[in-house]
C-alpha cells in the first residue's frame, strides 16, 4: 500500500536534492514563460488591433513573440541536457535496486509534471501581477495613449500552458530515450577517458583565422545597399564558425604550450587548472564558443537598444525637421506678406507658437550623378547614385541662412544632406560650374555624412536665370516648377497643433499658386511607435539573452564542479590546502570567463561597423552616440560578468568541497 | 624512539540530529618505531578506517593524541595541516585515487608540485623510484590506459616521492588480483628493507603476513598484536589466521553491550602487557 506513494515521493526528493541544478532551470523557465505570457497578453489586447497607430507596435510584438518561441525551445532543451546528465547516476542506482524502466519512466514523468506545474503557475501568476505594468511601459515607450484599457485574455493563458507542455514533452521524451537506451552500469559510470586532441590543429587554426578574418572584413567593409542583410547573416555565420575553429584550436594549442613549459606547468596553481582543461579540451572550447557568441548577442542587443533610446529625438529631427511644409508656385504666389501675417494671427488665436519659419525658392531635378557629371535619371542606375538636386537662387538662400555670399557667373555653392560633394566642379548637361564653396551646415535640412538613402544636393546658383537655364536642360519648365516653400516647426499641445494645421491648410489652399500642403504630425507619431516598439523588444531580448548567458555559464561550471569533486578530494588527501584549492578554482574559472568576454568585445567592436550601417538605414546617424554606448555597455557588461564570475567560482568551490558531508 | 605514537585515541561520532552516539574508537594505544612495517587488521566496522583517517589528519579525535616525530598533530594549525601531511605522510589507497586528468608522471609529481619543488628535483627523484617500481615505461600514460597493479604502483611512487616519515596504506591490495597484489607486497617489503616505515590497514591475511608486526582491532580498541620475530611469511600467515579465528569465535553468542566491555578488558590485558 505504501508503494503507491513511493514514486511521487522519490520524484519530489529528486528535485529537492538536486536543487542546485533544478532551481536555476525552474527559474529560467519561469522567466521565459512569464515573458512569453506577457507578450501574448499584450498582443491579444484589443487596443493593439483597434488603435490605428498601434499597428507597428503590434507587428513588432508579433515578431518578438515568434522569435522568443523559436529561441526558447532549443535553449530549454540545451539546459535540460545538463539536468539529465546529473540525474543519470541516481537513475542507474534505482535501476540496479530493481526499479524497472517503466517505473523510472513514471518517476521522470512525475518529476516533469511537478516542474511543469511550478513553472506554469509561477509564470501565470507573475504574468497576471506584472503584465499591466509592462503594458504601460510599452505604451509609454511608443507614446501611445496610456488610458487605453487593458484586459487579460484567456487565450494567452491557454497558449502558455500549451507551449510549455510542448517544451516539457520534448525534454521528457529525450530524457526517456537516453535513459531507456542505456543499461544501469552505463548510467552509473561516467567515462574516465580524457578527450583526444583533434587532428590538424594548425589547419584548424588557420581555417578559423581565415573565416573570422573574412567575416570581419565583410563587417568592416560593408556598405549600405540591397545586400546588407545577406552580408550581415553571412558575416554572422563566418564569425560563429571562425570563433568555433579558432577557440578550439587556439585554446588547445595554447594549453599545450603551457604544458610544455615545465617551469610554468609544474607550479601548484597552474598544474591542476591546465591539466583539467586539457582533459576536457573540446567540451571546454565548445562552451567558450557558446558563451562568447551569447555575450556578443547580449552586447549588440544592448548597444542598439541604448543607442536607439538615446537617439530617437535626433532621428525624428532628421527625418522630420519641421511639422508642416507648404509649397506654392513662386511665379503665381504674390500675396506672400499678407498670407504670412494671417498665419501669425492664426497661430496666436489657436495658442500655438511657431518655433521656426523657413522659406526659400527652388527648382527640383531628379538626377543620376557620375563623378561630377549630372545626368538625367534613368531606372537602371544604382540607387546610391540617385539624388535630388534643388537649385536655389543666391538671394533666396542668403535670406534663409542670413548669409552674405557672393557668386560670379559660373560659380555655385553646394550643400549636401549626405556625404560631402567634395569636388570643385559640377557639370550639368549644358553647362559646367565652379564650386566656390561647399556649405557644411544649413537650416535647409539637417546633414549626416553617412546618410546614403535620401541624399540631396542643394546647389545655390547666382540668380534665377541660372536656375532656369540649368533646369531647362533636364526638361523642367521654370514657370511652373519654381517652388516657394514654407517650412514650420510648431510648439503647443497635440490638439492645438492639429486645429491650427487644419485651419492653416484651408487658409493656404485658397491662395493663388497653392501647390501642396503636408502635415508630418502623424508620420512623427508613427516613428515614435516604431522606435518605441523596437526599444521595448530590445530591452526584453537583452534581458533574455543575458539570462541565457548566465545560465549557460552557471551550468558549465556546476557540471565541471561535479566532475572535479573526486579530483579535489584526492588532492586534499595528498596535501593540497583549502587555500590552494580556492586559488586553482579561481584560475580555472577565470580563463573560462574572460577569454569569451575578450572575444565577445572584439566581435562587438567589429560588428559595430555593420550596426552603424544598419542603423543608418533607419535614419540613425549618430556615430558618436553609438561609440559612447558601445563603451558604456561593454564596461557595464564586464562588471556584471565579473560579479557572476565571483558567484560562479563560489558555487563551484561549494560543490567540490561537498565530499566530506 | 617511536616515530608514531597513538595514545588513548577516542572517536565518537554523533548522528546529525544529535540523537545517537556511535563510538568508533574506544581507546587505542600503540606506537610505531622507525623502519617498522606494521599491519592493522580488523573486521569491517572495527574502526580501522577511522583510525587511519585520524592518523592522516583527515579527521579529528574526540580524545587522546597522535604524535608523529615528536609533534602532536592536534596542535598543528589548520592552515599548516595540509603542508604537514604533504611533507610527512605518504598515502596509498584501495582505489588508487589517481587523477584521471593527469598522466602517471604528473600524478606522481602532484605532491611535490603542491609543495612548490622545482621540476629538476622532481625528475631527479622520479627516475630511481620509477625503476624500482617498474613503471618507467608507462609514465606518460593516463590512469585509464594502465592496469590496476600499474596504477597502484604509480600511487606508491606518489606516496614515496616526498620521502615521507611514514607511508599510510589503506587496503592497498583491495582492488588488485592476487598476482598484482603479490607484486605490490614485494615492493612494500623492498622499500621497508630500505628503511621506509609503513603502516598498512588491511583485511587480507596475505597482505598482513608480510608485515613485521600485526595489530588487531576489534570494536574500537587494539585487541592483540603479533610480532614476526624470525617467522617466515607462511608461519606468519597461520599465526594471523589463528588469531583472527579467536577474534571472531571468542565472542560468539554474546550480545553487543557485553562485547564492548569484554573488548576493553582484553585490550588492557594485551596492550598493557606488551607495549
Amino acid at each position: 500500500m505504501k508503494k503507491k506513494g513511493l514514486l511521487p515521493r522519490l520524484a519530489l526528493n529528486g528535485i529537492l536534492r538536486n536543487s542546485s541544478t533544478y532551481l536555476p532551470y525552474i527559474g529560467i523557465s519561469v522567466f521565459a514563460m512569464f515573458t512569453y505570457f506577457v507578450f501574448d497578453i499584450i498582443i491579444n489586447n484589443k487596443i493593439m488591433t483597434t488603435l490605428p497607430r498601434a499597428t507597428y507596435a503590434h507587428m513588432l510584438m508579433m515578431v518578438g513573440f515568434v522569435l522568443l518561441g523559436i529561441i526558447m525551445v532549443p535553449f530549454l532543451y540545451y539546459t535540460n541536457s545538463f539536468l539529465i546528465k546529473r540525474r543519470k547516476k541516481e537513475l542507474g542506482l534505482y535501476s540496479i535496486l530493481g526499479m524497472e524502466k517503466k517505473h523510472i519512466g513514471i518517476l521522470m514523468l512525475i518529476e516533469t509534471l511537478i516542474m511543469y506545474a511550478i513553472v506554469v503557475i509561477c509564470a501565470i501568476v507573475l504574468g497576471l501581477l506584472f503584465s499591466r505594468l509592462i503594458f504601460l511601459l510599452l505604451l509609454n515607450l511608443t507614446k501611445l495613449p496610456v488610458e487605453a484599457s487593458f484586459s487579460i485574455s484567456g487565450k494567452a493563458i491557454a497558449h502558455t500552458i500549451l507551449f510549455y507542455a510542448v517544451i516539457s514533452a520534448i525534454n521528457l521524451f529525450t530524457n526517456l530515450v537516453q535513459v531507456g537506451k542505456a543499461n544501469p552500469t552505463e548510467l552509473m559510470s561516467e567515462s574516465k577517458k580524457g578527450e583526444k586532441e583533434p587532428k590538424r590543429i594548425q589547419q584548424l587554426a588557420l581555417g578559423g583565422v581565415l573565416l573570422l578574418g573574412y567575416g570581419y572584413y565583410i563587417a568592416i567593409s560593408s556598405q549600405v545597399d540591397a545586400s546588407i542583410f545577406t552580408n550581415f547573416f553571412l558575416a554572422v555565420f563566418l564569425v560563429v564558425m571562425g570563433t568555433h575553429f579558432l577557440f578550439t584550436s587556439g585554446s588547445i594549442a595554447f594549453l599545450k604550450r603551457l604544458k610544455s613549459n615545465k617551469r610554468l606547468y609544474y607550479r601548484s596553481g597552474n598544474f591542476i587548472a591546465i591539466s583539467g582543461m586539457i582533459y576536457r579540451m573540446k567540451k571546454n572550447a565548445a562552451s567558450l564558443v557558446n558563451i562568447c557568441i551569447f555575450a556578443t548577442m547580449v552586447l549588440i542587443t544592448m548597444i542598439c537598444t541604448v543607442s536607439l533610446y538615446l537617439g530617437i529625438p535626433k532621428i525624428q529631427n532628421f527625418m522630420y525637421p519641421y511639422d508642416i511644409e507648404i509649397e506654392f508656385k513662386e511665379n503665381v504666389f504674390t500675396d506672400k506678406k499678407d498670407w504670412q501675417q494671417e498665419v501669425e494671427t492664426l497661430a496666436k488665436n489657436e495658442g500655438v507658437t511657431i518655433e521656426s519659419f523657413h522659406t526659400y525658392e527652388y527648382a527640383r531635378l531628379n538626377i543620376v550623378k557620375k563623378d561630377d557629371k549630372i545626368l538625367i535619371k534613368d531606372d537602371k542606375a544604382d540607387f546610391r547614385n540617385m539624388y535630388q538636386i534643388r537649385l536655389i537662387p543666391l538671394d533666396s538662400y542668403n535670406t534663409l541662412d542670413s548669409a552674405s555670399y557672393e557668386l560670379e557667373q559660373g560659380e555655385v555653392l553646394v550643400y549636401s544632406t549626405g556625404a560631402d560633394y567634395g569636388m570643385n566642379k559640377i557639370r550639368f548637361i549644358n553647362s559646367a560650374y565652379q564650386v566656390k564653396k561647399e556649405i557644411k551646415e544649413s537650416s535647409l535640412k539637417p546633414k549626416a555624412t553617412n546618410n546614403v538613402f535620401s541624399g540631396m544636393y542643394f546647389v545655390i546658383v547666382p540668380d534665377r536665370n541660372a536656375v532656369e537655364q540649368i533646369a531647362a536642360a533636364y526638361g523642367v519648365e521654370i514657370s511652373d516648377n519654381l517652388k516657394h516653400v514654407v517650412e514650420m516647426k510648431l510648439q503647443g499641445d497635440d490638439a492645438q497643433k492639429k486645429a491650427f494645421s487644419e485651419k492653416l491648410n484651408q487658409l493656404s489652399s485658397t491662395q493663388t499658386g497653392f501647390a501642396q500642403y503636408s502635415d508630418y504630425a502623424d508620420d512623427i507619431k508613427d516613428t515614435e511607435v516604431m522606435y518605441g516598439g523596437l526599444l521595448f523588444i530590445g530591452i526584453f531580448f537583452g534581458i533574455i539573452f543575458m539570462m541565457c548567458l548566465l545560465i549557460i555559464m552557471y551550468y558549465k561550471q556546476i557540471t565541471e564542479g561535479f566532475d572535479d569533486q573526486k579530483n579535489y578530494e584526492i588532492m586534499q588527501k595528498v596535501g593540497m590546502s583549502d587555500l590552494e584549492v580556492k586559488r586553482t578554482i579561481k584560475k580555472q574559472v577565470l580563463q573560462v570567463f574572460f577569454i569569451p568576454l575578450a572575444g565577445a568585445i572584439l566581435h562587438t567592436i567589429v560588428g559595430m561597423f555593420m550596426v552603424i550601417n544598419l542603423m543608418a538605414a533607419m535614419f540613425f546617424f549618430q556615430i558618436n552616440l553609438i561609440i559612447a554606448c558601445t563603451i558604456g555597455v561593454c564596461v557595464l557588461f564586464a562588471i556584471i560578468y565579473g560579479i557572476s564570475y565571483k558567484r560562479t567560482a563560489k558555487a563551484y568551490y561549494r560543490i567540490v568541497k561537498q565530499w566530506g558531508v | 624512539m617511536a616515530l608514531l605514537e597513538v595514545k588513548n585515541l577516542k572517536k565518537i561520532y554523533t548522528t546529525r540530529f544529535g540523537g545517537n552516539k556511535v563510538q568508533a574508537l574506544t581507546n587505542v594505544t600503540f606506537s610505531v618505531e622507525v623502519g617498522e612495517f606494521v599491519a592493522i587488521m580488523g573486521e569491517s566496522g572495527s574502526g580501522k578506517t577511522t583510525l587511519l583517517n585520524i592518523m592522516a589528519s583527515l579527521d579529528k579525535p574526540t580524545g587522546g593524541a597522535v604524535i608523529l616525530a615528536d609533534k602532536n598533530m592536534a596542535e598543528i594549525k589548520q592552515k599548516e595541516i595540509c603542508a604537514f601531511r604533504r611533507d610527512n605522510l605518504g598515502f596509498v589507497f584501495q582505489d588508487f585515487n589517481l587523477l584521471d586528468t593527469l598522466s602517471l608522471r604528473d600524478n606522481i609529481f602532484l605532491p611535490l608540485v603542491l609543495a612548490g619543488n622545482s621540476y629538476e628535483l622532481m625528475n631527479e627523484r622520479l627516475l630511481p623510484l620509477a625503476k624500482k617500481l617498474a613503471i618507467e615505461d608507462i609514465l606518460d600514460k593516463f590512469p585509464y590506459e594502465v592496469s590496476g597493479g600499474q596504477k597502484q604502483r604509480a600511487a606508491v611512487a606518489r606516496a614515496l616521492i616526498t620521502k615521507p616519515q611514514i607511508v599510510l596504506a589503506d587496503e592497498p591490495t583491495g582492488a588488485l588480483d592476487s598476482k598484482a597484489a603479490n607484486k605490490l607486497l614485494n615492493i612494500f617489503a623492498d622499500i621497508n628493507k630500505d628503511g621506509q616505515t609503513i603502516l598498512m590497514v588491511t583485511h587480507s591475511i596475505q597482505a598482513a603476513s608480510r608485515a613485521n608486526r600485526v595489530l588487531f582491532i576489534k570494536d574500537g580498541s587494539v585487541f592483540n598484536q603479533i610480532f614476526r620475530g624470525n617467522h617466515s611469511n607462511d608461519q606468519m600467515y597461520h599465526m594471523i589466521s589463528d588469531t583472527l579465528s579467536v577474534l571472531q569465535t571468542g565472542n560468539l553468542g554474546e550480545d553487543a553491550s557485553e562485547t564492548e566491555t569484554v573488548a576493553c578488558e582484553m585490550t588492557s590485558v594485551f596492550v598493557g602487557a606488551e607495549v
